[in-house]
């Protein structure tokens, strides 16, 4: 048996001392892990890894200390309104009256508002008059067709 | 884990003075697992480390209720991957952007993650999987970066053999097109 069994005595090849006897599978798992996918941990995080019970204990304090935050502010709030429609008058709503309203407004409300849309209408009713009266001739109704819609016309 | 152990070791967890000690068994054995699941798909070692608490706490809570129907790994994955999920919709809510975004939002963060120390081609793998849907993306790490065999990978997401590598056939052609286009 070589004593420097780090040495090859063939190819002169060496490896660290130990390194065989030092040599572990889960290191190599975890090297091979790393250099697939170029992620690391840091050095003994897995070795050291606890599972934090008490994390949950902390939140229920937090959660105690938010309960009682809470409800301190409920509180506030209600004697908050409470003070405020004990000191504060309420104001009268506002009623209409039709009577303040003059003659004039209503008639620029008509004619501005109302008559726009009857005109409008009055417009169309005119159109319609017109193709009624059948006043369209042949020639004007070809001068205002597109090519496209004379060619369909052909086809038929 | 054998089936045979695997069933000790639940019984151990529900019973009352053995749960302590079958718990720290479970997690010596289970956490490096469970981890790079978790840091597959968060990226970031600090965010996997606290889901990965997470975890472990909800499987410690839930463990009466786990019924066998499926390997305790599964139950514990599908744990994780929960746990992983919720903790990414919460990133994207709060930095008021969507899924998509947040992913890229993740990979590009890595170029200055102490914890990466891929090189240029595996960033621009990273960069590559961030653009899958997410069932692809899922099923891309688990057999590229695990290994994990088909019918092992099956049995994890409840899903046909089939299908699986059908995912991962479709996930492998967008990775390559990536990689040629970028």
């Amino acid at each position: 048996m070589k004593l420097n069994n780090h040495i090859s005595d063939k190819s002169g090849f060496k490896v660290p001392r130990s390194y065989f006897d030092d040599f572990e599978i889960k290191s190599f798992k975890v090297q091979g892990q790393k250099s697939k996918t170029g992620f690391s941990v840091p050095e003994h995080y897995f070795e050291d890894f606890k599972v934090k019970h008490s994390k949950s204990s902390k939140l229920i304090r937090l959660n105690e200390f938010q309960k009682t935050i809470a409800i301190a502010a409920s509180l506030l709030v209600i004697l908050g309104t409470l003070l405020t429609g004990l000191l504060v008058k309420p104001q009268q709503p506002q009623q209409l009256d039709f009577s303040k309203i003059s003659r004039n407004e209503v008639k620029n409300y008509l004619e501005d508002e109302i008559m726009m849309d009857y005109d409008l209408y009055l417009e169309d009713e005119q159109l319609e008059i017109n193709l009624t009266e059948n006043n369209v001739d042949d020639t004007n109704i070809i001068d205002n067709m597109d090519d496209g819609s004379i060619e369909q016309l052909m086809d038929y | 884990m054998e089936i045979e152990e695997e069933k000790k070791l639940i019984s151990r967890l529900c019973s009352q003075n053995q749960a302590d000690a079958a718990f720290a068994e479970l997690v010596e054995v289970y956490k490096e697992r469970l981890y790079w699941h978790i840091r597959y798909l968060l990226k970031n070692h600090e965010d996997t480390d606290d889901v990965l608490q997470n975890t472990f706490i909800k499987i410690y809570k839930n463990i009466k209720k786990f019924k066998g129907d499926s390997r305790l790994y599964s139950w514990m994955y599908r744990i994780a991957k929960n746990e992983s999920l919720t903790f990414l919709k919460k990133r994207s809510k709060m930095l008021k952007i969507s899924n998509e975004e947040l992913q890229s939002h993740i990979v590009n963060n890595l170029e200055s993650d102490v914890y990466f120390e891929g090189d240029e081609i595996q960033l621009k793998l990273q960069k590559a999987i961030s653009t899958l849907p997410e069932k692809q993306r899922e099923v891309f790490q688990l057999r590229y970066f695990e290994e994990i065999k088909y019918q092992d990978m099956a049995e994890l997401l409840q899903t046909s053999e089939s299908a699986l590598k059908s995912n991962y056939h479709h996930a492998s052609k967008k990775v390559e097109e990536y990689l040629k286009n970028n």
